[in-house]
């Protein structure tokens, strides 16, 4: 669960406004605006890597200002728009750091570490790449991994800035069917940021719209209500 | 101008013959010395790089110069001007007498041909009679050169330097081999080679203390530490400009150390300590 | 079936060690038996010429060879993975000429202390740590990968300039002495040296093996693995300061010897086809050493022909390597 109060986000002067919001888990929300609006702000916000202007940011009960660097990535995972592949990395090494947030110093996996990894590759069918070079998989195949590795960190929340961008339609479809499925099943709050209006709709994700310096919640089926939403920016400054 | 140019005029007292040097630093000659001092002699700068103008203003007539890459630079535009350069190859002569001979060519320039042919038969007659005391090699073994950085660089069996250690009856370990130039060693070879030498000539430095500071391995050769190590350091810019002309007292140090224990009268050489 | 070919790899890589080593000794100029090799170690006699150049030359030659070897390899793939770049080296981005920099300026200082082993290793070290920052600092700013090693080379001509500069200042002596360093060699090492040389080596590989997490967290990008919590500043810093170890111990007793930390840690990535770093430390320490050893090797087979310095012969090899690699990479 993330909950927001009075929220200023932005570098010297301030980008956006967050009342007051609070979003569940078990849910996916849909981060949609136009491009430079300040989708990736907001995310970097939460994550800590943008600082907040002013307000207070909760991660399940605890404020953000208060978790410490060492923690923080164990409540929080994040997704790449792309992940280019490492010559000679292979997807499991790929997947084990997944898992650097738990282990030890010298980053040795644990019994309960290698039950995770295991876990999340057998129900995300990767069985068959976990050996293969990261550098010479498919787009989709990798994009899938990269999600893979962000369950496997085990986190409440798991955001991904723009996961679709690079996948064809089909691998669209399958990746947000499996974030819902995930985020039900474990009770996560996902936030994945998109301008892929269509399939957010087709799989009744609940929409976080940014426009004229806010963000509201909103859940609609109509793509059109969302496109005037957002198109109240373009009209204003034009 | 080089250094052997400022001995051969010294010789015939032509030192005031010279009005622009080269090198400014390395000049021995006391009467050469205090020209530069009082402006009559110009510096022209080092080697390489000497300063064209400066030249031409020291209003020479004849330029001497050691031809190691070929012409003098501006030749052409010099001797437009009616001034002659003379390439000096005495540097190339394998002979120490051959090398002494380019005498000649200054008692030709100094217009004293004479005087430089009496002195030059003077010391073939001197160096001749030093060879004549040599009644057999010595026992003693000699290396000559050092280690530069990982390899040593002896004189090859045929260079002047080997000609003058054989002329001095000494027993050069390197006698034998092919070449003019140097002979190069690696530090193995060294190190087993000279196993029982006893002296060891030119490290080409003035102290036992440099030689390791240039190269620690020195210390463990075994001519280091019990041998005796000579060095032309005597007054280093001495041997520089009258070694060539006096090759008859070189010879003469040289065969003072292979036969006297501790030869004290030397001429150009000292013994490290 | 993968999981065994990196420590059957390995394993082979520990037995060519001795190997080579074994094959240096018997390229000498100088014949000896490993009988003579054994009693030079335990029965040393002073006054022998064989235990002398056993003790004296061939052994620290033997060991130098293996420390820089992996030494220069250890820290050009700590480099690769902090730059997150395949060409980056000690080489390259300036490393060694900061060491040399500040080399020079010791040795032409005048000041005795600055000319002594411990005044000159300790300039080799400072030198190859601020050049360190420095390409650190210019990394932040410059996202590409060849813009980077376009920095390190224009550094490393600026450094060559002034050491120019500081050449024509210079006296006769302090000049030779320099331009004999800039050769490289690994000849220049006493026995007596070794127990120091090996002690900051063994420490250098040491701190390198308790970053393995990090270092591992570094392949997918500082950015990725500062989501994952690691701390950048920190780990970026004890990086640079294992290189600069390892980096300046070796420029300070052989000298630059280019190439070694570029070459070996894409050979090792290649041979291992892994982007795990306690297989690479270790990949990379043997394969530098059987490098360094098959070089100077040859060294000593060609050395009555010519009198070939290490530097020269690493670069004639690691040359074409990289190019090589450059040609993969841009394909």
């Amino acid at each position: 669960m993330i909950r927001f109060e009075e929220i200023e986000i932005g570098y010297s002067k301030p980008l956006l406004f967050i009342p007051s919001l609070t979003l569940d888990a078990g849910k996916v929300y849909a981060l949609v605006g136009l491009n430079g609006i300040g989708k990736s702000t907001f995310l970097n916000s939460i994550t800590g890597q943008t600082s907040l202007l002013s307000g207070k940011l909760f991660l399940n009960q605890q404020e953000l200002q208060k978790i410490s660097k060492v923690n923080l990535p164990k409540l929080i995972a994040y997704v790449d728009s792309s992940f280019a592949g490492v010559e000679y990395l292979t997807v499991f090494d790929y997947l084990a750091l997944g898992r650097s947030p738990h282990t030890n110093n010298m980053g040795k996996l644990n019994t309960e570490d290698k039950q995770v990894i295991q876990e999340v590759v057998r129900e995300l069918n990767l069985v068959h790449l976990i050996e293969k070079d990261t550098s010479e998989i498919s787009d989709g195949e990798r994009q899938l991994c990269a999600v893979a590795r962000a369950i496997i960190q085990s986190t409440p929340i798991i955001l991904l800035d723009e996961p679709t961008a690079f996948l064809d339609y089909l691998n669209r479809q399958k990746l947000i069917e499996l974030l819902v499925l995930i985020a039900e099943k474990q009770q996560k709050t996902i936030i994945l940021s998109s301008h892929d209006i269509d399939i957010c709709i087709n799989n009744a994700l609940e929409f976080l719209i940014v426009s004229e310096k806010k963000i509201f919640k909103t859940k609609v089926s109509d793509k059109q209500v969302v496109i005037r939403e957002m198109e109240k920016d373009v009209l204003k400054s034009s | 101008m080089s250094a052997t140019h400022i001995g051969m005029l010294s010789v015939l007292n032509s030192e005031d013959a010279i009005c622009a040097v080269s090198d400014s630093k390395f000049v021995y000659n006391p009467s050469v010395k205090q020209g530069l001092q009082s402006g009559a002699i110009l510096s022209l700068g080092y080697s390489q790089e000497i300063s064209m103008e400066l030249l031409i203003s020291s209003g020479a007539k004849t330029i001497v110069h050691s031809a190691f890459s070929g012409d003098f630079p501006h030749r052409k535009e010099l001797n437009k001007m009616g001034i002659t350069c003379i390439p000096n190859f005495d540097w190339r002569e394998e002979d120490p007498l051959g090398k002494a001979e380019w005498l000649l060519l200054f008692g030709y320039l100094t217009g004293k041909e004479e005087q430089a042919k009496k002195l030059f038969s003077e010391l073939v007659i001197s160096y001749k009679a030093t060879m004549k005391k040599v009644k057999k090699q010595t026992k003693d073994q000699l290396i000559s050169g050092n280690f530069i950085r990982d390899y040593w660089y002896a004189p090859a069996g045929e260079s002047y330097n080997a000609k003058l250690f054989e002329d001095a009856g000494m027993n050069y370990i390197y006698s034998k081999t092919k070449g003019t130039g140097s002979y190069t060693v690696s530090m193995e070879k060294i190190l087993m080679d000279t196993k029982d030498v006893k002296i060891w000539i030119n490290p080409g430095f003035r102290s036992r203390a440099e030689i390791i500071k240039s190269n620690a391995k020195a210390k463990r050769l075994n001519c280091f530490q019990n041998g005796k190590i000579y060095c032309y350091s005597n007054d280093l810019n001495k041997f520089w400009e009258l070694s060539a002309v006096q090759p008859h007292l070189l010879l003469a140090d040289l065969y003072s150390i292979s036969s006297i224990p501790s030869p004290k009268k030397l001429h150009f050489y000292k013994e490290l300590k | 079936m993968i999981k065994k070919r990196i420590p059957f790899i390995l394993v082979i890589a520990l037995l060519l060690v001795p190997l080579s080593a074994f094959i240096h000794l018997s390229t000498g100029e100088i014949y000896v038996s490993l009988n003579d090799f054994f009693s030079a170690i335990f029965e040393f006699k002073g006054n022998n010429s064989t235990n002398v150049l056993i003790r004296e030359f061939k052994i620290p030659r033997i060991l130098i060879a293996i420390v820089a070897g992996g030494g220069l390899a250890l820290s050009g793939m700590l480099m690769q993975t902090l730059f997150n770049n395949p060409l980056a080296g000690p080489y390259v981005l300036g490393i060694n000429s900061g060491a040399s920099l500040l080399v020079a300026l010791s040795l032409m200082s005048g000041f005795s202390f600055f000319g002594s082993d411990i005044g000159i290793i300790s300039a080799a070290l400072i030198g190859a740590f601020l050049a360190g920052i420095l390409m650190m600092a210019v990394a932040q700013r410059i996202r590409s990968q060849i813009s980077l090693l376009l920095v390190g080379l224009m550094f490393g001509s600026f450094t060559s300039a002034l050491v120019s500069i500081l050449e024509s200042l210079s006296g006769e002596g302090a000049l030779k002495a320099y331009t004999l360093w800039t050769m490289g060699s690994l000849l220049q090492v006493e026995f007596d040296q070794l127990p120091l040389i090996l002690f900051i080596f063994i420490c250098g590989i040491f701190l390198s093996f308790i970053l393995i997490k990090p270092l591992n967290m570094l392949v997918i990008g500082e950015r990725s693995a500062g989501l994952l919590g690691l701390k950048i500043s920190q780990v970026r810093f004890l990086i640079m300061g294992i290189t600069a170890l390892l980096a300046g111990l070796i420029t300070a007793f052989c000298g630059p010897i280019a190439f070694v930390g570029l070459a070996v840690p894409n050979l090792t990535r290649i041979l291992l086809r892994t982007q795990n770093h306690s297989y690479l430390i270790l990949g990379n320490l043997l394969f530098g050493s059987i490098f360094l050893l098959v070089c100077d090797s040859f060294i000593q087979l060609f050395s009555r022909q010519i009198a070939l310095p290490i530097n020269a012969f690493t670069s004639i090899i690691g040359a074409p390597f990289v190019v090589f690699i450059l040609m993969r990479k841009l394909r």
